[in-house]
């Protein structure tokens, strides 16, 4: 098996960045941390776009940088697939001319790998359009279709869909994934949604002011608590796992099995048994200290209290509800808090206002 | 139709325009990349001297390469010695003269594009594979071709119109070194010939409208070249 080695310490201004990880082949491994964590330091370094003070970067065995011997590869010989943030694209080709643009400095002209590669992105009817023109999510493909012809042997996807509205987002993510299946070669997805990463990776590292902070399977990770505000404008939510135990095709919902407690959400395309994971926003979840009769939510979940935070310069109280072995976080007010004279170890209803399901 | 002096001055000034802009334009793109990229003393100073000839007077720069390249001068005593090449008095000096005060306007426009050019593009192309300079011809330089072609255009404007420099430097003789202007001063000069400088002044406008308009059509057609419609500038 081919070893890939990523090790490398960097030091910018104060910013310091130590990271070391390795890269399984044939998998697709996310990197996610909050703004500002040096999740795309990382990919700079692969690139050799930035140069790391010191450490390992090797690729399916080949040294890219090494400190102690003093290699260090010039990026357009690393035979990297870069994906940015933003396509770049180069506005004064064609979209095919840019698809071909790494094909013909990496090997030879080859049209059937071109044909398969605009194939499973869905391009063929605009390879001969200027790209000035293009929406987002086709240029966007344009770029993945230039790194993917450029004979890469690991693509890296630094944010790739910030910018992209849902349904682009969910196409090219999906697309990712045929990737993944078709073209074997690892893939790096860097991004800091929690939606994003749960989809599409294998295995997650989470990234933390320059350090792994975390690494694992999806299911390995969930429970590791500064996921809780990888979403849309630092929004808290909570992830649980459960397994799926009956559908209702009248209700157009399932039931899934937290540890013993019953959720019910809208209908997943799934068979009975499998597991997900579920996100909760901490807003969309109110407590109630008697159970509810007559309300329009279907979650009202008999939990306890495991612990209380309280932020008085927002006026606002943090509860961590036991779900069996699990956590969920409901935000409520201060005020609230007070009304109902909550405590650890209390026992409450967790009323559960959104549901979604993220991940399997 | 135009009398003989009147051509051989259109064609001298078109001539040494053309020369004079060629002959600055690989090292006017090689100052304006320094400057543009390149931070520190000797980019800061490199860029003074590059802009110096837009604010002396044109009469201080044909005094200086006067003394310059002169037989006795600096570079004038080295090209005469090795090269037997002497510029005095002749058109080579009428085009050493226009690509000096010309060369700023070359400079800065071809700068600007640089400076506006996204270097993050050229990070997609090391990344598809091209090295720096291929990446600098493939991309970059097809990105700021419109800023290249404004550049040229300018300063082939200011070699039409350059007096100053070309007089205090090479004087002023038919056929040799009388551009346009310095034929028209000259009709200036001479009592009775109203008629010759009011000809030339028309063939001046006309030369001038023409070539800008080509440049203007080339500019925008790069322009649309690499961004669409969106921006006609």
């Amino acid at each position: 098996m081919l070893s890939n080695i990523i090790k490398f310490e960097v030091i910018q201004g104060s910013f310091k960045s130590k990271i070391e990880f390795n890269l399984t082949n044939d998998k697709i491994i996310a990197i996610t941390g909050l703004s500002g964590s040096g999740k795309s330091t990382i990919a700079k370094v692969i690139c050799g776009l930035i140069k790391p003070n010191n450490g390992l970067i090797k690729i399916n065995d080949k040294v890219l940088f090494c400190s102690n011997t003093k290699t260090n590869i010039a990026p357009n010989l690393r035979k990297i697939g870069m994906v940015f943030q933003e396509p770049r694209l180069f506005s004064h080709m064609t979209v095919k001319n840019n698809l071909l643009y790494g094909q013909r400095r990496n090997t030879e002209l080859n049209h059937t790998k071109l044909a398969k590669i605009v194939s499973i992105l869905g391009i063929k009817d605009i390879l001969e359009r200027k790209t000035y023109n293009l929406s987002g999510g086709e240029a966007q493909r344009v770029s993945i279709g230039r790194a993917l012809l450029s004979e890469p042997e690991i693509l890296i996807l630094d944010e790739p869909l910030t910018g992209l509205d849902t349904p682009r987002q969910n196409k090219i993510m999906s697309i990712i994934k045929s990737i993944n299946k078709k073209i074997k070669i690892p893939i790096l997805f860097i991004s800091h949604s929690i939606d994003e990463i749960m989809f599409i990776a294998d295995k997650i590292i989470v990234i933390e002011k320059g350090k792994v902070a975390a690494q694992g399977a999806i299911d390995e990770i969930i429970s590791y608590k500064k996921l809780s505000y990888f979403n849309k404008g630092n929004q808290k939510s909570s992830l649980i796992k459960g397994k799926i135990i009956e559908h209702d095709k009248e209700k157009f919902s399932s039931t899934i099995d937290v540890n013993g407690t019953l959720i019910t959400t809208k209908k997943i395309n799934d068979k009975v048994g499998s597991n997900h994971i579920l996100k909760l926003f901490s807003k969309d979840i109110s407590v109630a200290t008697e159970a509810p009769k007559y309300i329009s939510i279907n979650n009202i979940l008999e939990t306890r209290i495991n612990s209380i935070q309280i932020f008085k310069h927002k006026g606002s109280v943090d509860l961590k509800l036991r779900i069996g072995k699990q956590e969920i976080i409901s935000e409520i007010t201060l005020k609230s808090y007070k009304n109902l004279k909550l405590k650890k170890g209390l026992k409450v209803y967790a009323l559960v206002k959104a549901i979604s399901i993220v991940g399997k | 139709m135009l009398s003989a002096l009147e051509l051989e001055a259109l064609k001298l000034s078109a001539f040494i325009a053309v020369v004079a802009v060629f002959s600055s334009f690989i090292p006017g793109i090689i100052i304006a990349w320094i400057i543009s990229r390149k931070k520190g003393i000797i980019s800061s100073i490199l860029n003074i001297i590059v802009y110096l000839p837009l604010v002396l007077p044109p009469v201080v720069i044909g005094y200086l390469l006067l003394i310059l390249f002169s037989h006795n001068g600096f570079i004038g005593n080295f090209l005469y010695e090795n090269f037997n090449i002497s510029v005095n008095f002749s058109w080579k000096g009428a085009a050493i003269a226009s690509a000096v005060v010309s060369f700023p306007l070359l400079v800065r426009s071809i700068k600007l594009g640089f400076d506006t050019f996204d270097s993050k593009i050229e990070e997609a192309a090391y990344m598809s594979g091209a090295s720096k300079i291929d990446c600098f011809f493939s991309i970059t330089i097809p990105q700021i071709l419109p800023s290249i072609i404004t550049g040229l255009t300018l300063a082939f404007a200011r070699c039409l119109a350059e007096f100053g420099a070309t007089i205090t430097f090479v004087s002023n003789i038919p056929g040799e070194t009388q551009t346009l202007p310095l034929a028209l001063y000259t009709a200036t000069q001479i009592p009775g010939t109203e008629q010759t400088a009011l000809r030339l002044v028309i063939i001046s406008v006309t030369l001038a409208f023409i070539s800008v308009a080509i440049a203007e059509v080339l500019a925008y057609r790069a322009n649309k070249h690499i961004m669409g419609n969106r921006n006609n500038a």
